[in-house]
């Protein structure tokens, strides 16, 4: 097997440019490959199935909830019913007379200092609003934890929690934006007058004069709707604080083990050298982990408090759905503007995004990458956008599989729909004709695309779906009385996170950059301890396969360690679809710097110069001597046993790599959908769904799939089902699956899967991301398709029977706002 | 959320008045309810238990009377409640406006209500729905009382009452005494008054 | 989440399980196949201090003929019925109704009496059993009576029950010569019904009773297209007061269409 990428010496260079908004778009050259890598049955390319599922489907995972440590007591939180209200006094007589109720604790009396931060503002000015551990003084959402009960068992923390009684002045509370930016609002926090946390704009220049050349100007309000993530695992921590030094031990179900850790360091005060977090297995985040939590700060003082017995606190589903961050939630204001031909000249964007009541980790973020994804893959040249980061009394939102993208997409896709109806227009000619199509692509809003190709996936999908076809098949429908429809979404999203230049440049207090240590066994086994934190990504599957080619390891004497910050050399995580962009790049260059000194080892053993040895196959060999060879663990042997190493080399093979991606990756695709809307009820029923996506190079066909197959079914879940729904009082409706509505099975359509390849420039394995494409293209796919059946401009998500069914009847649109469908007054009338 | 709701009861308005503002009288009107403790003339404590099938809630809390203006006929009342499960909260602001009507009363009930916990998060329809039941029983409660109270001789048979309602379980003359909270669970009503006079819904 | 404390009783008996809920008074309830009264306990809307499981109580899951009446026990579970020949061959819409309750795991634990006794406005054989007009079997500290299903659903959550009543039998008619169905609409699978219907036809006429139109199932009193115009559905998440009147009589049309293909 030869080495199928560059050498360290072949590094891409890199050159930068600066644009109008002060950071770098970076410009990269794609490497020669040198030749492509054999396959060896388990490496790059293959759809192994994955090492770590054996564990998991025998119920021998081992989450937050399995761990116990003796003399572990037990959390529960009181958490205020009142979106918006004054804590008077809490009466804790009650709870602390139950058997088994040891403590209570408050703001006043937990100790905890600091509060949680926030690691996001874009604009430099945004309003810092404090938000302490547990309340103090005020709440500002319903569930915000108030006090925390500590018991000897969970039931007992259960009717403790119940048990306390607090007084509440209760203050008006407003809960959707819009009403929230309307004068007269009830405040959420002083600091954050009109309930803005920040503005954040962007403009190119020359935007007012060049729309001016507009024939046609689309204008359309966009409801991207309140999501919660629901993870299958809700969160939990198991908190100890060892009083002799100030050590502490966490594990908690997260995707940032060592943000937590440094975060816990500060806020509950103690050097982050003695601070240890343990992601154990983590059952699934969406972004909902990407996060610290006041439950984990509250936790380790608690533990601290008590003088160092452990204690646990695991979340109900309920309360998770109140508890943990929520996702999407915006409303955008879009025109485009185009000439009666088709071309797109202009994009004009605002968008209020709602943050809830406090700022989590990356709460403005997440609409700023709006601002940077609206234009999407269309050559538009004019772009103006306004993003208000808004307060509300509702649980904060932050990242939510696609953060940010998801929204962009689902806008610009649905502009362009509207474009080609009134235009008259087949949407994929509207679409063709506005593709990007020189990489790499400096966009409106600054960023540089780093290779594309969109004409490709929408040929492929076109062909697979048969579209002349169903076009066909769709007149023929239509001359029965059915509402057959078809939806297309073509979409270039950006992930990989991120450029650590950049992060800073755009407000976010902390890098991009990933790392990995590959490690040697002396018995020739492999072990990477990576700074990923994967929570079902299949990272040890992967990370497996590359160093099975690369290193020529088979793929079961490679582990993989992850999670614990004891272990891991600091590592930024797993969200963002970054983990092989960005935490696998990382690995390849630590399996280059390994390959440099084996090859050195190795020429000395063999008594020759480095550069008469070749790779292949998992060892060296002498060119033109295929007998004068030594397998790769033939080298770490020798380099373990030190007996005879050339000079100046140190014994041991193990090398760590952190790497600064130059650029975020761009992968793409083309999603088309099919559907069929029942005329009487308004069910809307998908007949296909076919995605095409291009996310460079592919390590794992199988795991690349699962990663769409849930992508699209969580995207589709928007479209069709899933609304968080607060009235206007801050009550939050949706609070269990009975009422948030995951679809089940049977409701997502089997998935049709396809693939191009267009390698990312921007690393040596030429990858993307594809873990949050699908849900980035899906809603505009089905949405489109219902606005095709309906033969209507939009209609906004979800797509509910009843909202269907309106539209069917004449009535027109309800008037949408975040909120529930209910007829007035509740009396006989 | 806003409830609206009226009723008639025969009996003259200075009787209904003076009883509206006897908590501890009218209060038994309400299913499930008890005054706890008087902190003054307008101002008591008191428990009220709702049940609902399975489901039960038990508020423990305040109601005062917080005007009373007797030449308008005029009563506002506030109460506000802890569930005593952690359900929640309950808060009400209920503003009462009697008129004489040929001997009889007209009874006009506003109540701006606030909700919190699970109840709430169960949504305004059974809030609502549930409230329709309990008016009903209270209503009935309340004109018997102030119609013994009174002068007026000819009422509604309590057959008539009865046949009213004809799918409640029990009949209203077991509605168990209570406290202060009957103005509370006003609060959770809505147009009693025609569910009460029509009969039993569809 | 976690319910409250309670005692729990495990009776063999009927006379031992009526009792004990006598002795209990308002704080003791009833368990059956526990898939109505458990959620309910864990959202701690339910708190009974005590629960009598009647799950050991045996002979109370038979399915026979009784006379021109079909008796079912109380405890049969769901997939009982759903798979009983003989309610399939001489009371189908009972069969057919009784496997669109939940889900598998609901169906094999769940029983009918329990469901009818929980009394649940959006529970599927509420509905049926007033479509049918069954008759209901308790027993209680005064003995045994039977209640009409049509005059016992009485509100929200609430029946004609006595606290210490317990419902031992349904009886259902048989349906011979009369074609029937049960049509209900949901947006996911396995859902309650937002609106359910029950359609039992002979000839010209059409007797139809809804679920979810109400507090309570709703028979339709004469003509059921008239009587749909006077639905007054609770409005909620899954759809308005409008909406809901419609799918009403939408799914009428469906399932007495469905009822006539026999």
């Amino acid at each position: 097997m030869s080495e199928a990428v560059p050498r360290p010496e072949d590094q891409p260079h890199v050159s930068e440019e600066s644009d109008a908004e002060g950071f770098q778009a970076m410009q990269v050259q794609l490497p020669e490959p040198e030749q492509a890598p054999a396959d060896t049955g388990r490496g790059i390319g293959t759809s192994t199935l994955r090492k770590e599922d054996a564990e998991f489907i025998t119920g021998q995972g081992r989450f937050v909830d399995d761990i116990v440590l003796p003399g572990m007591h037990y959390l529960g939180f009181v958490r205020s019913p009142h979106a918006h209200a004054e804590i008077g006094a809490i009466d804790t007589k009650r709870a602390l007379e139950l058997p088994g109720v040891t403590a209570v604790f408050t703001a006043e009396t937990l100790g905890v200092e600091g509060g949680v931060p926030c690691a996001a503002n874009p604009t430099g000015e945004g309003k810092q609003v404090e938000r302490p551990v547990l309340a103090r003084g005020k709440v500002r959402m319903v569930g915000e934890p108030v006090a925390v009960v500590v018991a000897e068992n969970r039931y007992a923390a259960a009717d403790g929690a119940a048990a306390v009684e607090v007084d509440y002045e209760p203050l008006p509370a407003v809960a959707s934006l819009e009403a929230a930016v309307a004068d007269g609002a009830p405040q959420v926090h002083d600091e954050a007058p009109g309930n803005l946390n920040c503005t954040i704009k962007h403009e190119t220049e020359g935007f007012a004069d060049a729309i001016g050349d507009a024939e046609v100007v689309i204008e359309q309000r966009i409801v991207n709707q309140r999501l919660t993530p629901v993870a299958i695992e809700p969160r939990g921590v198991v908190a100890q604080w060892v009083p002799a030094n100030g050590e502490v031990t966490l594990y908690t179900s997260t995707q940032v083990p060592h943000f937590v850790k440094t975060f816990v360091a500060v806020v509950n005060g103690t050097s982050e050298a003695k601070v240890r977090v343990i992601a154990p297995d983590v059952g699934g985040g969406f972004g909902s982990k990407l996060n610290t939590y006041a439950e984990e700060y509250v936790a380790v003082g608690v533990s601290k408090a008590l003088g160092g017995t452990p204690v646990k606190w695991t979340e109900g589903r309920s309360e998770n759905m109140l508890a943990t961050t929520h996702g999407r939630d915006h409303v955008h204001y879009g025109k485009l503007y185009a000439r009666s031909d088709g071309t797109i000249i202009g994009l004009d964007l605002h968008v209020l995004a709602n943050m809830g009541a406090y700022l989590q980790l990356l709460g403005p973020t997440i609409p700023h990458l709006t601002l940077f994804m609206a234009p999407g893959l269309y050559a538009i040249e004019h772009y103006r956008c306004r993003v208000d980061c808004v307060f509300t009394n509702t649980t904060p939102c932050d990242a939510y599989r696609g953060a940010g993208r998801p929204e962009a997409t689902h806008l610009i896709e649905r502009l362009v729909d509207i474009l080609a109806r009134r235009l008259d227009m087949d949407p994929v000619e509207v679409r063709r004709k506005n593709f990007a199509r020189e990489f790499p692509f400096t966009s409106a809003s600054g960023l540089s695309y780093d290779s594309g190709e969109y004409e490709k996936p929408l040929d492929k999908a076109l062909e697979l779906i048969g579209y002349d076809d169903l076009r066909l098949e769709q007149q023929q429908a239509r001359s029965e009385g059915r509402k057959l429809g078809i939806g297309i979404s073509t979409y270039v999203e950006i992930c990989g996170l991120a450029p650590s230049a950049v992060t800073k440049a755009i407000g976010i207090g902390a890098p991009g950059w990933e790392s990995s240590t590959l490690r040697l066994h002396p018995t020739g086994k492999a072990t990477v301890i990576t700074g990923t934190s994967p929570h079902g990504q299949g990272h040890a599957t992967t990370w497996s396969q590359i160093v099975e080619t690369e290193l020529g390891i088979p793929f079961d004497d490679v582990e993989v360690i992850h999670g614990d910050t004891a272990f891991t050399p600091y590592g930024l995580g797993t969200y963002g679809s970054r983990s092989l962009a960005v935490g696998g790049t990382a690995l390849f260059k630590s399996i280059e710097k390994v390959k440099a000194k084996a090859r050195t080892i190795a020429a000395h053993m063999l008594e020759a110069s480095p550069d008469d040895l070749e790779w292949n196959d998992g060892g060296y060999h002498v060119k033109g001597s295929p007998d004068r060879a030594h397998t790769i663990q033939d080298v770490i042997g020798a380099a373990w046993a030190a007996a005879d190493l050339p000079e100046g080399v140190e014994p041991g093979l193990e090398e760590t790599t952190f790497f600064d991606p130059p650029n975020f990756t761009f992968p793409f695709g083309c999603h088309i959908c099919v559907t069929e809307v029942d005329t009487e009820t308004g069910k809307v029923e998908i007949k296909r769904y076919l995605a095409v996506d291009d996310c460079g190079r592919v390590i794992n066909p199988m795991i690349v799939d699962g990663q769409v197959h849930g992508g699209v079914a969580q995207s589709i879940a928007q479209a069709l089902f899933e609304e968080t729904v607060y009235d206007e009082n801050g009550q939050c409706l949706t609070t269990t699956l009975v009422d948030y509505m995951i679809p089940t099975a049977m409701e997502i359509p089997p998935i049709e899967t396809s693939r191009t390849e267009t390698l990312s420039p921007t690393n040596p394995l030429g990858v993307k991301g594809i873990g949050e494409a699908g849900t980035i293209a899906a809603t505009a796919a089905v949405v489109n398709s219902v606005c095709d059946a309906l033969d209507l401009d939009h209609l906004d998500m979800p797509l509910q029977p009843e909202r269907v069914w309106r539209v069917l009847q004449g009535m027109g649109q309800k008037p949408v706002e975040q909120g529930p469908m209910e007829t007035k007054g509740g009396g006989a009338s | 959320m806003k409830l609206e709701h009226d009723f008639h009861v025969v009996a003259p308005v200075e009787t209904v008045w003076d009883l509206l503002l006897d908590i501890e009288r009218v209060a038994p009107c309400l299913p499930g309810g008890e005054v706890t403790e008087k902190i003054d003339d307008r101002h008591y404590r008191a428990n009220v238990k709702i049940k609902l099938g399975p489901m039960q809630l038990t508020y423990r809390g305040e109601i005062e009377i917080s005007e009373a203006d007797e030449g308008e006929r005029r009563t506002v009342m506030a109460a506000k409640a802890n569930e005593t499960r952690g359900q929640g909260t309950a808060r009400a602001t209920i503003t009462t406006q009697l008129a004489p009507d040929n001997g009889a009363t007209h009874a006009s009930v506003i109540t701006d209500l606030q909700i919190t916990g699970r109840v709430a998060q169960m949504g305004r329809g059974i809030v609502e729905d549930v409230s329709k039941r309990l008016m009903g029983q209270f209503a009935e409660c309340l004109s018997e009382r102030a119609i013994s109270d009174g002068a007026g001789p000819e009422e509604a048979p309590a057959d008539e009452r009865q046949s009213a309602a004809p799918t409640s379980a029990a009949p209203p003359q077991t509605a168990k005494p209570i406290g202060g909270f009957s103005l509370l669970v006003q609060v959770l009503l809505s147009r009693i008054s025609r569910l009460f006079n029509r009969g039993s819904s569809a | 989440m976690i319910p409250t404390a309670f005692t729990l009783d495990q009776p063999e008996s009927l006379d031992e399980a009526v009792r004990l809920l006598g002795a209990g008074g308002d704080d003791a309830k009833v368990l059956a196949g526990g898939h109505s009264l458990i959620p309910l306990m864990r959202l701690r809307l339910a708190a009974p201090e005590r629960i009598v499981d009647i799950g050991r109580i045996e002979g109370l899951s038979y399915i026979r003929e009784d006379g021109d009446a079909i008796a079912i026990g109380a405890l049969a579970r769901h997939t009982e019925v759903e798979r009983s020949e003989l309610l399939q061959r001489r009371c189908k819409l009972l069969a057919q109704a009784a496997g669109e309750v939940g889900d598998i795991q609901v169906r094999n634990r769940g029983t009918i009496g329990g469901s009818i006794a929980h009394g649940d406005p959006n529970a599927d054989l509420p509905a049926v059993v007033v479509a049918l007009d069954a008759e209901l079997v308790a027993i209680g500290p005064n003995g045994e009576r039977t209640i009409r299903a049509r005059e016992f659903f009485t509100d929200f959550l609430t029946t004609a029950l006595e606290p210490s009543e317990i419902l031992t039998e349904i009886r259902v008619p048989t349906l011979d010569g009369r074609g029937s169905a049960y049509v209900k609409f949901n947006r996911r699978a396995q859902d309650w019904a937002i609106v359910g219907c029950a359609a039992i036809v002979r000839g010209d006429q059409e007797t139809v009773a809804w679920t979810g139109v109400g507090s309570t199932p709703v028979l339709a009193e004469g003509d059921w297209r008239t009587a749909a115009d006077r639905l007054e559905p609770l409005a909620d998440l899954s759809g308005s007061t409008e909406y809901k009147r419609h799918l009403a009589k939408v799914l009428a049309e469906r399932a007495i269409a469905e009822a006539r293909k026999g």
